[in-house]
């Protein structure tokens, strides 16, 4: 019923507040994007090499393109009024191809995801959501649980990390991913860093306060993770953000049998009797110069 | 009231209602405008039977809520119809339409309304802590009094 209003008796109002959304992008604080932008081309450039190496050394040993995420550039409007804290209403809808749960980023990190899906816009909720919850680890792969939105210990809104193994002590400073466990997040997604252990729920396990690498205020601009695709980027979602999991890899189910030590030369595979003998993989004749993003941009349909 | 009148009225009520809409959703104002939803709804009800002020906050509650797709569809509508009925049945003991009349009204109108969602809400789990919801409706509804005033005044102008 929400929706045949919106459609019919409120459409004017809602065309005209996608208008609005899409003029106070217009004049959004340029030269904090231009800086952003500045950051993020530097970057690329200086990882197009590896990005290059890595797809040449994965050519070579017969491993599939890994998949990759498309995103929606969008904008941002905060809800207010009772039962809208840390909601967001998003720019863009199906029309723009996101789905439901997709989720959101910055260039900092993880903002949250998309609650309620529209054919033109769209209902997010940031971390500070009460639904709000995200499957996490610690970069080294040691601490993995929960981040829920809290009151932290000065009142300001945090996540907590829990439950965590009681002998599990994450160091004060350390930076907090997505672990990908429940496939809504993507892993890898640099969610914030650990201040400090509150409270223990009942002795056996710790919580840790998780300060977000995304404040409220820098929402404005995001980008909706869409699909996995096929892709031939070849880069993990963590480096994207510049981020080195020291976690061990989950195991690849594309990649042949690989050596136990990842020093020793791989020792070739017995050919199979039935299966078909598969092309052996070409060195690329040129090299692209262009720095690869880590995603493509999706294009609305007509 | 004359037929003439009773148009003019309802027009006043329709531009005021339209208004609330375009300032909070199609501008993207959202706080910084007033609730003349609850301005409109408290202006007509002086004039309504409680069953037809209580269906208008119904009918209005809905469009709020189809706006607001972050809130039930159904809490605005009741808060609203309920907050419709209470201020039709305020004509019986609260007589005469003085400015500091009319602020308490529009004051204590809002703050229902609000407060009546806030409960509506905290039932279904959406309502948030009491503190953080308490100070700004106490100003929302200081700001929808003052603006129900000036919407007041301005109709008997534009009458007169």
């Amino acid at each position: 019923m929400g929706h045949a209003l919106r459609s019919t008796v409120l459409y004017p109002v809602m065309a005209m507040e996608r208008g609005s959304t899409d003029r106070a992008g217009h004049y959004a604080d340029a030269a904090r994007l231009r800086a952003e932008r500045d950051s993020l081309a530097s970057f690329l450039v200086g990882q197009s090499n590896l990005a290059a190496e890595n797809r040449e050394l994965r050519s070579l040993l017969g491993f599939r393109p890994r998949l990759t995420y498309s995103f929606v550039p969008a904008e941002t409007d905060r809800l207010a009024g009772p039962g809208s804290a840390g909601t967001l209403r998003l720019s863009v809808g199906t029309r723009d191809g996101i789905h439901g749960d997709a989720v959101l980023v910055t260039a900092e990190g993880l903002v949250g995801k998309v609650w309620k899906l529209g054919s033109e816009a769209s209902v997010a909720i940031d971390w500070t959501h009460d639904r709000f919850a995200v499957a996490v680890m610690t970069v080294e792969g040691e601490t993995y649980g929960i981040a829920k939105p809290v009151d932290g210990p000065h009142g300001e809104r945090v996540l907590a990390l829990t439950p965590v193994a009681f002998h599990t002590v994450p160091d004060t400073g350390s930076l907090v991913v997505t672990s990908g466990d429940g496939a809504l997040f993507p892993r890898g997604i640099p969610v914030g860093r650990v201040i400090g252990e509150g409270k223990e729920p009942g002795g056996w396990q710790r919580t840790y306060f998780i300060r977000p690498l995304v404040a409220p205020s820098q929402m404005s601009h995001v980008l909706v993770l869409g699909a996995p695709m096929q892709g031939r980027s070849d880069q993990d979602l963590a480096s994207a953000w510049g981020v080195r999991l020291t976690q061990a890899e989950v195991a690849d189910t594309s990649a042949r049998a690989v050596a136990p030590d990842a020093a020793t030369p791989m020792a070739r595979p017995a050919p199979r009797q039935a299966a078909p003998e598969r092309p052996r993989p070409r060195r690329p004749a040129r090299r692209d110069p262009t720095p690869e993003l880590p995603g493509r941009p999706v294009f609305p349909t007509p | 009231m004359a037929e003439g009148t009773r148009w003019r009225f309802a027009l006043f009520i329709a531009g005021v209602v339209v208004l609330h809409f375009v300032l909070r959703v199609g501008l993207g104002l959202g706080v910084l405008a007033p609730d003349l939803l609850v301005v409109a709804l408290l202006l007509a009800s002086r004039r309504m039977r409680p069953g037809g002020a209580a269906g208008l906050g119904f009918v209005l509650g809905l469009l709020e809520g189809a706006a607001n797709p972050t809130v039930p569809l159904g809490a605005h509508s009741l808060a609203l119809a309920v907050v419709g009925y209470l201020a039709s049945r305020s004509r019986e003991w609260l007589a005469g339409d003085d400015p500091v009349t009319m602020v308490a009204y529009f004051f204590v109108g809002t703050l229902l309304y609000l407060v009546l969602l806030f409960l509506l809400l905290a039932v279904i789990g959406a309502g948030g802590s009491p503190m953080a919801i308490a100070i700004p409706a106490v100003f929302a509804s200081l700001y929808a009094a003052a603006v129900g005033l000036g919407a007041s005044a301005l109709y008997r102008t534009a009458v007169a």
